[in-house]
């Protein structure tokens, strides 16, 4: 299966990217209150950022991520630090290969972007099996009761994910 | 048609009225872009209580967003139906129920505001019914009314009670 990823870039795309994040609200399974989880994964269209949808060959929406760039520590002038706001995946494409081909879209993407990032930070749920997967990749920075967050140089992230047979997602626009 | 009303109580209900909201917000004006209202919502959700309507199917038709103002206020923010009920007894069932609930839930609430757009005629009628305005002032994109009325004529003016 062959999934086709789009960066939002007008007003009904990115009404698209909310509405399917609001209408899995409960698979999200965030732990936070819905004001603040309504600020995470809003932030990709209000703030320096964007989201992405993914779609399956059948049109259908199985996915969604959305990122900013910089840190609250920072004022969000650290722009070369990319925050993971959302990870999304349809709970039918869970433990498919969609989680690899999103992280290798995201680090093509980065990749031809004006100013690649120099860092990617993320926080996941305390799941082991994740934690183990984000653990061969990723440095573990801090952690909470429910969240551990990564931290990984873009250029790691780029090598690990594109190590594994993928697309060319920007090939016909000349990507490195 | 039956309708059911009902508090939002979890963060799934949330998730269903900010859906609805999104969809629906050119309905209260067509200033209100993506970003405007998801900026609204972040600022006013944490003090807002809403009253979810639902169809009888459990799909959401229409909302009203209200919060408490000490000392004695329910400060009735926005109301939204789905266009092709609005006109009909959905918006009175759904106000008994606000009515009910802050006479039940506050009892130190002895008034009752409501804001209007100015360019929505049709709501600044309703409101005069029933409430008298108060105040006008510049919102965000246009002029804004309030409406207010003391609690005991609105609980006559439904036969609440």
């Amino acid at each position: 299966m062959s999934y086709d990823f789009s960066v939002s870039a007008t007003a009904v795309y990115q009404e698209k990217y909310i509405q399917f994040l609001l209408q899995n609200y409960e698979d999200l399974n965030q732990p936070y209150p819905f004001p603040v989880t309504l600020s995470y994964i809003s932030s990709p269209l209000l703030m320096e950022g964007k989201a992405i949808l993914c779609k399956n060959e059948d049109g259908e929406t199985v996915g969604a991520m959305g990122y900013i760039h910089g840190t609250g520590e920072q004022d969000y002038e650290d722009t070369e630090v990319i925050q993971l706001q959302i990870v999304f995946l349809h709970q039918t494409r869970r433990g498919s290969r969609l989680l690899l081909r999103a992280a290798q879209f995201l680090a093509q993407h980065w990749d031809q972007v004006q100013q690649p990032p120099s860092e990617i930070r993320f926080w996941i749920p305390n799941d082991p099996s994740l934690l183990r997967l984000c653990s061969r990749f990723a440095n573990r920075f801090t952690e909470n009761a429910s969240l551990t967050e990564f931290r990984v140089s873009f250029t790691s992230f780029k090598a690990f994910v594109l190590q594994y047979n993928h697309e060319n997602y920007y090939a016909e626009a000349g990507g490195r | 048609m039956p309708v059911r009303y009902s508090i939002c109580q979890t963060d799934a209900d949330l998730a269903r009225y900010a859906s609805f909201f999104i969809k629906n917000r050119t309905e209260f004006s067509k200033d209100y872009t993506l970003p405007v209202v998801l900026m609204h919502m972040l600022e006013t959700l944490a003090d807002a209580k809403i009253i979810l309507i639902e169809d009888i199917d459990g799909q959401v038709i229409g909302w009203g967003k209200f919060e408490y103002r000490a000392p004695d206020t329910i400060f009735v923010d926005s109301v939204i139906i789905d266009k092709r009920l609005r006109s009909s007894r959905v918006f009175l069932d759904g106000f008994r129920y606000l009515v009910r609930y802050v006479h039940e839930q506050y009892p130190q609430v002895n008034q009752l505001s409501f804001r209007a757009l100015s360019s929505q005629s049709y709501v600044n009628r309703l409101y005069s019914k029933f409430a008298i305005k108060t105040e006008e002032r510049e919102g965000v994109f246009e002029l804004e009314s309030v409406y207010t009325a003391p609690l005991p004529n609105l609980l006559s003016y439904l036969g609440v009670k």
